[in-house]
């Protein structure tokens, strides 16, 4: 890839990327130039990852962490570090595995409720604070959170994983003015990706395929790699080095304010 | 469940109301104007060292524990007649003091974020069987900055959003028991004067708010409380009330 889009060089690390939407980023960020460090919960998840951006030609290496633990992320950023020498984009996709569950507010337990605040929110935390030393001096760092339309409009879903990805839109635009002099961008991309999980549970669910079209003005979920990473790379990329503070729904037009 | 439709002129005189305060400071005064509208008044407050307003009755209660705060709202319930609008706000001291992100420990963090989410998480988990047999109404109160961010404030700032989206779910599923929830956002000069003494991307020194003032919690926003509780606000749940004098108008 050439020009503005170009990320040779630099180096991204992108949490949650043993699978699903974090995955797809890693390759796109990889496809775009970028040496990518795959975190994630499970080591052989993260090594397939790795797997697939070394035969399509990029660099990468897995590092097995669960990003709520202070120092599994700063271990990831030694690691990262230690394989490429700097570190220019930090994307925080992982969440945690109960958010797709549905639940009534008063239903959710403390386990549950506490397990998404502290993936979520304290690993982001987390990343930012260990990330900032090395985002910090080049004119080119990145901070990206995966965040999500129902931290906008609320979700009946799931209340607890609106109310994080709600909470990391606040993070975004306050950490956006405090970041912005230092040449750090700060933003969030609120997606309407299509997952292997959302593929089973669209098998399972017939008529999420018809109401999916309906809500979508595109008709169809994005891509991980080519649609959901094709953003994330806008942003990490010196094409998006005057966006900051934002919340960029990449969601085929479902939210459209 | 019974339906609330009050029409006087005077809409909260008369009516039972909670207000749960986790953090110092604003639930006095809240309490304190709506009691002398002749409303009855519960002040919930942590920590427990309220000052006792006219006829406000104080409650201590913990935030810690969605049981704890669900006993509390049926006690108040049990005293001053079925609750029928709960003022909720979650600021804890920690959260209120500006800090760089980078300088922020994992305490820090901790008291100024997730001790003011969990906060509201117990209260709204706790008050929904209490408001749900009225019908009621819950209105949440934060800083208006947190719509736009601030500098020193990353962890207010996530946590009053995560406050937000939490009572948008809340509206969502409550709906069908007749609840409805409602965020107020208003100056941070009127819930804190460590707030106000904040570097916020906008101060009216420098910028002059359209209206000409800050309004004022006990009053522009208590105004605002007995509008939404009547019947000018039946239709209205999951909304933000930017009470702000025109300062960010946003959306």
């Amino acid at each position: 890839m050439s020009g503005s889009l170009n990320l040779d060089g630099r180096t991204a690390i992108v949490t949650g990327a043993g699978g699903g939407l974090g995955r797809g980023i890693a390759l796109a960020l990889a496809e775009a130039g970028a040496r990518v460090v795959v975190a994630a919960r499970r080591q052989a998840t993260g090594d397939e990852t790795v797997n697939l951006i070394e035969r399509a030609g990029g660099r990468a290496l897995s590092v097995q962490a669960d990003v709520s633990v202070r120092a599994d992320v700063e271990r990831t950023i030694g690691a990262a570090l230690g394989a490429f020498g700097a570190l220019h984009i930090v994307v925080h996709n992982a969440a945690s595995s109960l958010s797709g569950i549905p639940a009534q507010l008063g239903e959710i337990s403390e386990q549950n409720w506490h397990e998404q605040t502290r993936v979520s929110l304290d690993a982001l935390f987390f990343l930012a604070r260990a990330a900032y030393g090395h985002l910090h001096g080049h004119g080119r760092g990145r901070l990206i959170v995966l965040a999500s339309a129902q931290g906008a409009t609320g979700g009946s879903m799931n209340p607890a994983y609106a109310a994080v990805k709600s909470g990391q839109r606040g993070f975004v635009r306050a950490l956006a003015r405090e970041w912005g002099v230092h040449g750090i961008t700060v933003n969030a991309i609120l997606p309407a990706g299509l997952t292997d999980a959302t593929k089973a549970h669209i098998s399972r669910n017939p008529n999420l395929r018809e109401l999916i079209k309906k809500q979508n003005p595109m008709g169809h979920l994005g891509d991980p790699r080519t649609e959901i990473g094709a953003a994330v790379v806008g942003l990490a990329s010196d094409a998006g080095c005057y966006i900051n503070g934002q919340s960029v729904a990449v969601d085929g037009g479902i939210i459209t304010s | 469940m019974t339906q609330t439709a009050p029409t006087s002129a005077a809409p909260l005189a008369g009516r039972s109301i909670a207000v749960a305060v986790y953090g110092r400071g604003i639930g006095e005064r809240l309490a304190a104007a709506m009691a002398a509208r002749g409303a009855k008044v519960a002040l919930l407050v942590d920590p427990p060292n309220a000052v006792p307003v006219g006829t406000v009755t104080l409650h201590a209660a913990d935030f810690s524990s969605s049981s704890a705060m669900r006993r509390t709202f049926g006690a108040v319930a049990a005293s001053q007649g079925p609750i029928e609008i709960i003022v909720h706000a979650a600021l804890p001291e920690a959260s209120v003091r500006s800090a760089a992100l980078i300088e922020q420990s994992d305490e820090q963090w901790q008291a100024a974020c997730g001790a003011a989410l969990d906060a509201s998480f117990h209260c709204l988990q706790g008050l929904h069987a209490s408001l749900a047999a009225t019908a009621g109404l819950l209105v949440q109160i934060g800083p208006s900055f947190a719509q736009c961010g601030a500098k020193g404030l990353v962890a207010l700032s996530a946590a009053s959003e995560a406050q937000r989206g939490l009572l948008k779910s809340a509206a969502r599923q409550w709906g069908r028991d007749g609840i409805r929830a409602v965020w107020i956002a208003v100056a941070a000069k009127e819930l804190s004067a460590t707030l106000a003494q904040a570097d916020l991307p906008l101060r009216s020194e420098a910028i002059p708010l359209p209206l000409g003032r800050v309004p004022e919690l006990d009053g522009d926003v208590v105004d605002m409380i007995a509008a939404l509780s009547g019947t000018a606000g039946r239709s209205s749940t999951g909304l933000s009330l930017m009470l702000d004098g025109g300062e960010w108008m946003l959306p």
